[in-house]
């Protein structure tokens, strides 16, 4: 071989070298992806590429041999479409441009060998495995046998002499640079492939974890703030494989405030010792949720804590589990409270002993009371609603009801409705006063009242009756004062024809018996004359008899008079009436009265005080001289006067009887008088709404005592 | 007593004329009716006495007056009558003018307020209560004739 050719060959094989050098740079930093570094790596390429093809060997003027072939379809297997075809086409130009008999041939190898090394690659299925040592040599042979085959393109025994003489330095150099420079390439890559890799898995391995760290950091976060407790547990087997017990392993901050228990005097015990229990609470529930991984969430009642909790649980692991839980103790006793006294409520409108409902605006009774039931007889079947109510209880006045109950709704304040009367299921007719209040909205908007009634069909009934009875007792007293009228009148006209009728004859009797005795005198013996005078006697008691009766039945009849009396004037009076009879009886009559004003009859007064001091002037002791006090006292309620006289007195038994009417104590003959006085003065001192009384002891003097309403003072 | 006032009387009126008019006794009752007449007999005054048995027979007198029979000196009038009562009576008599100004004494056993009352407010002239004592009657009786027949000066 001469020495020229050995320093092309040398020169090749520098120049190849540059490629796998290229390589290196092309994909050092980053990928080989964008089209700007395709065409540059494509122009390095052409570059070499050109490089070698100045640095040939020439078999003859114009037709020259180097290695672009080797370089351009292992740039083709290794670089892609983009490189290789810039590559290929400035290679092109510039063999082009050399000129020479083996232009257009070497123009026809260089487009061949890239475009087989574009094509090797891409039929190549494997693009991310190297190709081996065997598989470059077979791309050298089938590359450098196309080359072979382009120079036939040479004029016949030009390309025969080019092929006798270079076939087989080609076919036996050619496929060998091809491996060596694959395999140079190949492993450049292969190592930027693992480096590429390598980078990629540890950028990712920071990210993930980072991507840790930061989870880790927010579910510690949630942790250490969240207001529930959350513990972690792990339950604990007996050899049996049965749960017993279950060990609390960390707690958050808010476990303590949930439980009441510092979280240093738990972690790390046991349930039953952390809790003071025998057993470990809601064990049972923890070891299903371990048990099927199937988290659960219950409310319970914590007695170890008088505490409500709202606990759930979920399984974390084989054995462990986490209970997030809640203080629910105030909810649960406002709860509580809010039942109690919904129910509260409820009984009070229930048992309340007067009818309740509550009735919705759309017509809905909500609530009818047990009263309403047992006064009506309906059912709650048979009045569901307003309507049903009014068409049973109201009948033909259900419209009119009706409006009235929608009324209420808009008016929004409490209504005395008045009466209605309602009819019952038995057809019964009661009377109910009602009274509407207007309760909230429900949860719907409606509107609610609440409607209430009194059942006041027994008190208008003993209304009724009371009007009645006293239509009937005025009635009554009218008839009572018609007979009274009726009766006085015929008192009237008995006292009348008394003194009329009775009195005639007495008058003939004694008007004859006098004619008899001044006329007849000579005629009778003393025997008849004393029997006239007795007759005249009997005449005269008679006579004063009927006039005392007269007296008596006036004093009843008599109508009553209020006067304003001055007492000891009216005394005054009645003593200087009687002046003559208590001289002749040698009588003292003493008044000792304070100044007095009563309301009273003044002629029923005097009567009483007239008839006193005739009595204490009648029954005077003989021979001893008569002294009467007259005296007085205003008390509280009352005027008392009393008639005190030193006469013969009474028996303190016959206190009552001496004030009834015919009723003498003494003989006629030693105390004459017809036994009416005392009982005048008594019905008189009555019918003024006051009282009588004598106090005495036979021989002792009498005591007279009157009382009189005051109603002054 | 008496025959002193009977004196003055006839020294003041010295009309004798008046003894001969009647005195009209309005009585029912026989009893009465003859012990007033004994009554005016034993005091020997010389008036004539007219007596109606009723009221009914009292009011027959109206027309015998207004047919120009003399008018009576004075009328005694129970009250308690038969067919028409005392009272209506006297209503009649003071009611008519022929009569009205001939005095009436009612002379009646009843003491009853409401008689007096209505009595002397239908007209009454006087009112005496007939004693049953007859020696009171007496008395009564002679202060009747005295006063009416004697010292009164009737109208005419």
């Amino acid at each position: 071989m001469d020495p020229e050719v050995l320093t092309s060959l040398i020169n090749n094989a520098a120049l190849l070298l540059v490629l796998a050098v290229l390589y290196d740079l092309a994909f050092s930093d980053s990928e080989f992806n964008t089209f700007l570094k395709q065409a540059l790596i494509g122009l390095c390429i052409s570059l070499i590429a050109v490089a070698l093809m100045l640095n040939p060997w020439v078999l003859a003027p114009g037709l020259i041999f180097d290695t672009r072939s080797v370089l351009l379809s292992v740039a083709g297997l290794f670089f892609g479409l983009i490189p290789s075809t810039i590559a290929a086409a400035i290679a092109s130009l510039f063999r082009a441009y050399q000129g020479g008999p083996g232009a257009w041939t070497g123009v026809v190898v260089i487009m061949v060998t890239t475009g087989l090394g574009v094509a090797w690659s891409y039929w190549r299925r494997k693009p991310h495995q190297s190709p081996s040592g065997s598989e470059f040599y077979l791309f050298g042979i089938v590359t450098h046998v196309a080359m072979l085959l382009c120079i036939l393109t040479l004029p016949w025994p030009v390309a025969v002499d080019v092929l006798r003489r270079i076939s087989l330095p080609v076919l036996a150099v050619y496929p060998i640079a091809t491996v060596l420079l694959g395999k140079l390439l190949s492993h450049h890559f292969e190592r930027r492939r693992i480096e590429n890799a390598l980078k990629t898995e540890i950028v990712e391995r920071r990210r993930i974890e980072e991507a840790l760290r930061e989870s880790e950091n927010r579910f510690r976060t949630l942790f250490t703030t969240m207001t529930e407790g959350m513990a972690l547990h792990e339950v604990l087997y007996d050899a049996d494989g049965q749960p017993v017990d279950y060990r609390i392993l960390e707690v958050n901050p808010a476990f303590a405030r949930q439980t009441g228990l510092a979280s240093q005097t738990v972690v790390g015990r046991c349930a039953t010792e952390a809790y003071s229990v025998s057993s470990a609470p809601y064990l049972a529930i923890y070891a299903k949720v371990v048990e099927t991984s199937q988290p659960v969430t219950f409310e319970s009642y914590f007695a170890q804590l008088k505490r409500h909790f709202r606990i759930s649980a979920y399984a974390l692991r084989s054995g462990w589990f986490v209970t997030v839980f809640e203080d629910i103790t105030k909810r649960k006793q406002t709860e509580e409270a809010l039942q109690e006294s919904e129910e509260r409520f409820r009984r009070a409108i229930q048992d309340a002993p007067f009818p309740i409902a509550i009735h919705t605006e759309d017509g809905e009774f909500l609530i009818i009371n047990r009263t309403w039931f047992e006064i009506t007889g309906y059912t709650s079947d048979e009045i569901p609603t307003i309507a049903d109510w009014t068409e049973r209880a109201y009948g033909e006045r259900r419209h009119q009801v009706q409006e009235g109950i929608d009324r209420l709704y808009a008016l929004d304040r409490p209504v005395a409705e008045g009466e209605f009367v309602i009819a019952c299921k038995d057809g019964r007719q009661r009377v109910w006063e009602f009274s509407t209040s207007p309760l909230s909205r429900m949860a719907d908007g409606r509107r609610t009242v609440i409607s209430m009634a009194v059942d006041i069909t027994e008190r208008k009934q003993a209304e009724e009756e009371v009007l009645r009875l006293n239509q009937e007792l005025e009635e009554r007293v009218r008839e009572r004062t018609i007979q009274l009228e009726a009766a006085n009148k015929e008192l009237e006209t008995f006292a009348y024809s008394v003194s009329h009728d009775l009195k005639a004859p007495l008058r003939g009797i004694d008007g004859y018996s006098r004619f008899l005795l001044d006329d007849y005198a000579s005629q009778l013996d003393e025997d008849g004359q004393l029997f006239i005078h007795n007759i005249q006697q009997g005449a005269e008691q008679m006579n004063t008899l009927i006039d005392d009766l007269l007296a008596y039945s006036r004093v009843e009849r008599r109508p009553l008079h209020s006067d304003v009396l001055d007492i000891a004037r009216s005394v005054e009076r009645i003593v200087a009436e009687r002046a003559e009879e208590i001289a002749a009886r040698g009588a003292t009559v003493r008044i000792d009265l304070p100044p007095l004003t009563a309301h009273a009859d003044l002629e029923g007064l005097a009567q009483v005080l007239r008839n006193l001091l005739d009595n204490a002037l009648k029954f005077g002791h003989a021979g001893l001289p008569l002294q009467i006090e007259i005296g007085g006292q205003a008390g509280e309620t009352a005027i008392q006067l009393w008639v005190k006289d030193n006469g013969i007195g009474f028996d303190p038994k016959f206190n009552d009887r001496i004030f009834e009417i015919f009723q003498r104590l003494q003989r006629v003959e030693d105390y004459p008088g017809t036994g009416v006085g005392l009982a005048i003065a008594r019905k008189a001192i009555q019918r003024m709404g006051g009282r009588i009384w004598a106090e005495s002891a036979p021989g002792q003097g009498a005591m007279f005592f009157l009382e009189l309403p005051n109603h002054d003072c | 007593m008496t025959a002193e006032a009977s004196d003055s009387l006839q020294l003041k009126g010295g009309n004798n004329g008046r003894l001969t008019r009647s005195i009209l006794l309005v009585e029912d009752n026989p009893v009465d009716v003859d012990l007033t007449l004994r009554a005016f007999a034993r005091r020997r005054l010389g008036n004539p006495i007219q007596v109606a048995r009723d009221g009914e027979e009292a009011l027959t007198w109206l027309p015998r007056w207004e047919a120009g029979e003399p008018l009576p000196v004075v009328i005694l009038l129970d009250l308690k009558l038969p067919r028409v009562d005392g009272l209506e009576v006297l209503r009649q008599l003071k009611a008519h003018s022929i009569c009205r100004s001939v005095p009436v004494v009612v002379l009646t056993t009843s003491g009853e307020d409401r008689d007096v009352q209505t009595a002397y407010q239908l007209g009454a002239n006087s009112y005496i209560i007939k004693p049953v004592d007859f020696h009171r009657f007496l008395e009564v009786v002679t202060q009747i004739e005295l006063y009416w027949c004697l010292m009164n000066e009737p109208s005419r």
